[in-house]
């Protein structure tokens, strides 16, 4: 673990190189320690896959004497020895389950994926959406979810050109990582498939469904599945937590 | 309702507070206004709490018009000729423009941001605690996207037009002073002969400018380790460095991750400077430690919008005359001290 200043009001806590995996239970247990801890001047904290910022006010506290606490809230977690990541109580964590409708026009990039993979577009689908993800980290666009846990088999380089603009909540594959997005904007990613649910609302408390430690898993729906729920959510129709699942009402 | 209609204006052209704070755990960006000195200074001058929102502006000025009631405004920052219904305003000064009467905001002649703030603030529904546009967010209505021609911008109720006009100092340009910046967190991607060029060299603001990233134009700073790094999160004033060694300074609209490798941070007090450069100008860093940038950040914190009375008869006749000599700062003392010291 190491930790560096950035700039005159940023703090950043580096893991070190390699699987996001062996990291981000060790950057979630250092978040929630430095929001627990209420450390005077800490304004925001931004966790990643191996790394967290740590945003604060130079007038209420300074980067050393914050550098200093941060290194003693994290004194104690695993992974910041040499025993990275193992040993942590898993948080209890939220599990949410994601209706997509894969290919056709939900997912443009499905045909090219499964052919650049040697398998069937059905493979693609069922390996995709038989695996169990964690959400390592939002950033990029408000609420667009990177997630961890793709199957090794389905990693494909991403897109020689980026599109511009990608509809609001694709699923996608970048390299060796999956996405939730959220809403419109540009994409280096294949996009295999789309969810109805908006993940970011900032009309909503809080904006953004997902977040960091939660845990993800898809559901092959229709084309008509997808409209249904698409309109559901236009009319305002929620979405409700069953048990530990929560799912699209 | 006092609302100020946009008749004209560039494509750059935003309604901007202080900024989006707390959501960048979120993917939301920071946004905020470019020159945050700007931003205090209209509001100081109008009698604003800092935090109020103002319409910024982006090289090429605009024109507004005030309906409803008459209202107080003030511009700063970038340099621009002002004119109400022809008659000549001054910049870093309040001034009242009467209902139904046009303000007329110049092409900026120095600098390249201009804030135009209003008494009360511009009172469009807050987003996620902020005024501040962000065209990437999905927001409907003017947070959303930038403004256009026939955008109507409601202001707040202010208590009254009826006190005395301030004056402030302009917001420092100072083109040839260095940019400062903290190096790292990944300068020993590039080593000593990067970072030497990073210092040594001059840099011209390329093209390639939003409120998102400067591109900068010059020697190629080349990494010494190919290494791709885990995407990490990423702040205002941060120096990528992407393949082709061109630097890209990230700005105030910065996404919240990035993948390129940082030699350096520029600080926030000289973000502002930077962000006031035009295509074409020139740009030399400083590196300093990061105990100093802290202490550059209290100071500037610390200092406040020091505004002065020019509303006596003699003041405003000397301010037409182009002479600021007549200003009066002696009423000062009858007034709250408390409004005089909007601190940034």
């Amino acid at each position: 673990m190491r930790v560096r200043l950035i700039g005159d009001t940023g703090v950043q806590i580096d893991y070190g190189d390699g699987p996001a995996a062996h990291f981000r239970s060790a950057v979630l247990e250092l978040d929630r320690r430095i929001g627990a801890a209420r450390l005077a001047g800490v304004i925001e904290l931004v966790p990643a896959y191996n790394s967290l910022l740590v945003i604060f006010d130079p007038c209420e506290t300074s980067g050393e004497l914050l550098s200093r606490q941060i290194e003693e809230l994290a004194g104690s977690v695993p992974g910041s020895g040499a025993h990275i990541g193992a040993g942590i109580q898993r948080r209890a964590t939220r599990t949410w389950r994601i209706p997509v409708a894969y290919g056709g026009v939900f997912g443009p990039d499905l045909g090219e994926v499964a052919g650049r993979l040697g398998l069937e577009v059905d493979a693609v689908i069922a390996l995709h959406a038989g695996a169990r993800y964690v959400v390592s980290m939002l950033g990029f666009l408000p609420g667009f979810a990177y997630l961890s846990g793709l199957p090794a088999r389905l990693a494909v380089p991403r897109r020689a050109t980026p599109r511009p603009l990608a509809p609001p909540g694709i699923i996608a594959i970048g390299g060796a990582q999956t996405a939730v997005g959220s809403v419109a904007g540009p994409s280096g990613w294949s996009i295999i498939g789309r969810t109805p649910l908006r993940t970011f609302d900032p009309q909503r408390e809080p904006a953004s469904l997902l977040a960091p430690g939660d845990g993800i898993v898809f559901e092959p729906v229709c084309a008509r599945t997808f409209e249904a729920l698409s309109a559901a959510g236009a009319r305002g129709g929620s979405v409700s937590h069953a048990g530990d699942l929560p799912v699209v009402a | 309702m006092r609302r100020i209609v946009v008749l004209s204006c560039g494509p750059a052209t935003s309604v901007q507070d202080r900024g989006r704070i707390g959501y960048r755990r979120m993917g939301l960006a920071r946004a905020g206004a470019m020159d945050q000195r700007a931003l205090a200074a209209v509001n100081a001058l109008v009698g604003n709490p800092p935090d109020a929102a103002a319409i910024e502006m982006a090289f090429v000025g605009g024109r507004l018009a005030v309906l409803g009631a008459s209202a107080r405004l003030a511009v700063a920052g970038g340099v621009a000729h002002l004119s109400v219904d022809g008659q000549a305003r001054r910049m870093n000064t309040s001034f009242i423009v009467e209902a139904g009467a046009t303000l007329t905001i110049g092409r900026a002649e120095r600098g390249s941001y201009v804030m135009v703030g209003a008494e009360g603030g511009i009172d469009v529904p807050p987003l996620m605690g902020s005024r501040s546009c962000d065209v990437r967010a999905g927001f409907d209505g003017v947070l959303g996207r930038r403004l256009v021609a026939g955008d109507v911008l409601p202001l707040a109720p202010a208590p009254s037009v009826g006190r005395m006009e301030l004056e402030c100092p302009p917001v420092s340009l100072d083109p040839d002073a260095p940019i400062r910046i903290v190096l790292g967190p990944h300068e020993s991607h590039f080593g000593a002969p990067g970072i030497d060029r990073l210092l040594g060299s001059s840099y011209t603001v390329s093209h390639h400018v939003d409120r998102m990233a400067y591109k900068l134009d010059g020697p190629a700073i080349g990494a010494m380790s190919t290494t791709d790094l885990v995407s990490q999160p990423i702040l205002p004033g941060a120096i990528q460095v992407p393949p082709d060694g061109a630097p890209l300074v990230l700005m105030a609209d910065a996404q919240t991750i990035g993948g390129y490798p940082r030699i350096a941070t520029v600080i926030a007090a000289d973000l502002n400077r930077l962000a006031q450069k035009w295509p074409g100008e020139p740009v030399r860093f400083l590196a300093i430690g990061a105990e100093e940038a802290q202490a550059i950040a209290r100071a500037e914190a610390a200092a406040s919008v020091a505004v002065r009375d020019v509303s006596c008869p003699e003041a405003a006749g000397a301010n037409a005359a182009g002479a600021l000599d007549g200003v009066q700062d002696a009423m000062v003392d009858a007034f709250d001290p408390a409004m005089w010291e909007l601190t940034r």
